[in-house]
């Protein structure tokens, strides 16, 4: 019966599951927690977001987008001296950096499940470059990191390091993909961007304050190249996002205009969609952040505060919905601090078979 | 169980110019036609159509196909007992897309219910010992707080 079905056809009926529903799959029996834990996920349903306090090491907060509820984690290995960079959201895996002015060490982190994992030493090692990730499938990753700067091993001055460096996590292994140009070298360090977008073979990172820009590195031609960001010297939040496998851009004034624009083929950008009005009164005052997935958008202040969503709609596949999700001020009942989060977004991967740990 | 022949299969009426030899891809038996015995003579010839159209080489033929057996699924709200029988065949006639239909339906019956509810439906005895199953609800707490 339904007991002892084949492996490959019951994780071919989990793949279908979003993942409170395969972490109680998981609890019916043997038979199926085994054939859960080596599911892999379809990823039709929409993405977590993660709420990661920057002042409590040990916490994340999570949130059901199909259930519309909080949850708390606890990280355990997270070292002190780190900060989430990103995620790798495909594997449900946090990015953390080391802080301080040590040599930039990596190391991933699975929130659901407590795995950490470093990341080995750069080729050439460098303080504050721009860190970016590009998913190609299911089973690999690759982080990238350009710029920054290093000790020139003869006088001791420090200078940019103008290489890009790549990691494959099916090698575990560092190379140096190739040099760049020494001014996004500085650039890319002194500005130090936020998270990557991979869109149609280039790299983005875009600066992490007014005036916005972003720069490019076509993997292709292993050309670098800058682009202008909408507004730039205005907008007083923004993140990248990609959205159907272009790069966009989400940004606002004041908390209440709200844009959205996309990068067009001919690297010009047009505005696609506005924050309807009524959610933008709602949001004003605090200093605003977002972060985007394939998928969705987040705008948010701290935990405790309203948060609004754009989101890919689960049952039209082409429309976007604007959503508020109220913040988080309590957990089984007990009162929480309005801890001040760095926002991220994944899709929780609970199968063990997970092969870079 | 007999071995399905390849050769002898139903033709690809999709196709009008089917070589004598399948060609390799066929075989993974998209065209195969996949006799269930003990499902309703309604359900069979809703899967009959549905192979026959998803082995057409227009794409929109296949995904009309497609959306008609989800429709035809969620519409006559298979059941259980069905879709065991369902799936097991069209695992074993390594139907891809057919299997894939159904699968969904079953992850549908499984989904936003709680452990209790899924051994009830699918009849699953429990074989974890009381500690066993506490200490796996204790890796994922998030999924059990309700």
């Amino acid at each position: 019966m339904w007991n002892n079905l084949p492996s490959d056809l019951l994780s071919n009926v989990f793949s279908y599951l979003p993942p409170h529903s395969l972490a109680r799959a998981m609890v019916t029996c043997r038979h199926w927690h085994d054939c859960a834990r080596s599911t892999t996920s379809r990823h039709q349903h929409p993405p977590w977001f993660v709420a990661l306090p920057t002042r409590a090491r040990n916490l994340c907060f999570v949130h059901n987008p199909i259930e519309s509820t909080w949850h708390l984690l606890g990280l355990k290995h997270v070292p002190s001296l780190t900060r989430p960079v990103s995620t790798i959201p495909g594997h449900g895996l946090i990015l953390f950096k080391s802080t301080g002015s040590v040599p930039l060490q990596l190391s991933v982190c699975d929130p659901f499940t407590s795995r950490f994992r470093h990341l080995p030493q750069l080729r050439k090692p460098r303080t504050n470059p721009a860190v970016g990730v590009i998913e190609d499938c299911p089973s690999q990753f690759n982080v990238y990191v350009a710029g920054g700067m290093c000790k020139a091993a003869s006088s001791g001055a420090a200078s940019y390091e103008p290489t890009l460096e790549m990691f494959d996590s099916r090698s575990k292994n560092w190379t140096i993909t190739g040099s760049m140009p020494i001014e996004f070298a500085v650039r890319l360090t002194v500005w130090t961007p936020n998270e990557s977008v991979y869109s149609r073979g280039v790299l983005y990172w875009m600066t992490s304050a007014r005036a916005y820009s972003i720069m490019g590195f076509d993997m292709s031609s292993n050309k670098w190249k800058e682009l202008s960001v909408p507004m730039g010297d205005t907008l007083e939040f923004a993140a990248m996002v990609p959205r159907d496998g272009k790069l966009a851009v989400i940004g606002g004034t004041h908390g209440v205009n709200v844009l959205v624009w996309e990068l067009g083929e001919d690297d010009k950008w047009n505005v696609i969609e506005r924050m309807p009005v009524e959610l933008g009164k709602r949001f004003v005052g605090g200093s605003t952040k977002c972060v985007g997935i394939e998928g969705g958008v987040c705008l948010y202040k701290e935990i405790a505060k309203e948060m609004v969503v754009w989101r890919k709609d689960r049952n039209h596949k082409n429309k976007w919905e604007w959503y508020s999700i109220e913040g988080c001020n309590q957990i089984s009942g007990k009162r929480l601090e309005n801890y001040p989060i760095k926002g991220l977004f994944l899709h929780p991967n609970l199968a063990c078979s997970s092969s870079f740990f | 169980m007999a071995e399905v022949n390849e050769t002898d299969q139903t033709p690809n009426l999709g196709d009008s110019t089917t070589p004598s030899q399948p060609k390799p891809e066929q075989i993974t038996t998209t065209n195969v036609a996949v006799p269930i015995p003990d499902v309703g003579p309604q359900l069979q010839v809703v899967v009959d159509e549905f192979i026959l159209k998803n082995g057409s080489s227009d794409e929109e033929v296949r995904t009309a196909a497609r959306n008609d057996l989800r429709d035809f699924i969620e519409r006559e709200e298979i059941g259980i007992t069905t879709l065991l029988v369902v799936v097991k065949y069209a695992h074993e006639f390594k139907n891809a897309d057919l299997l894939d239909a159904f699968c969904e339906r079953v992850a549908d019956l499984i989904k936003d219910k709680k452990v209790v509810g899924v051994r009830e439906i699918f009849g699953i005895v429990n074989d974890f010992t009381p500690e066993e199953e506490h200490a796996l609800r204790d890796e994922h707490p998030w999924a059990f707080e309700d």
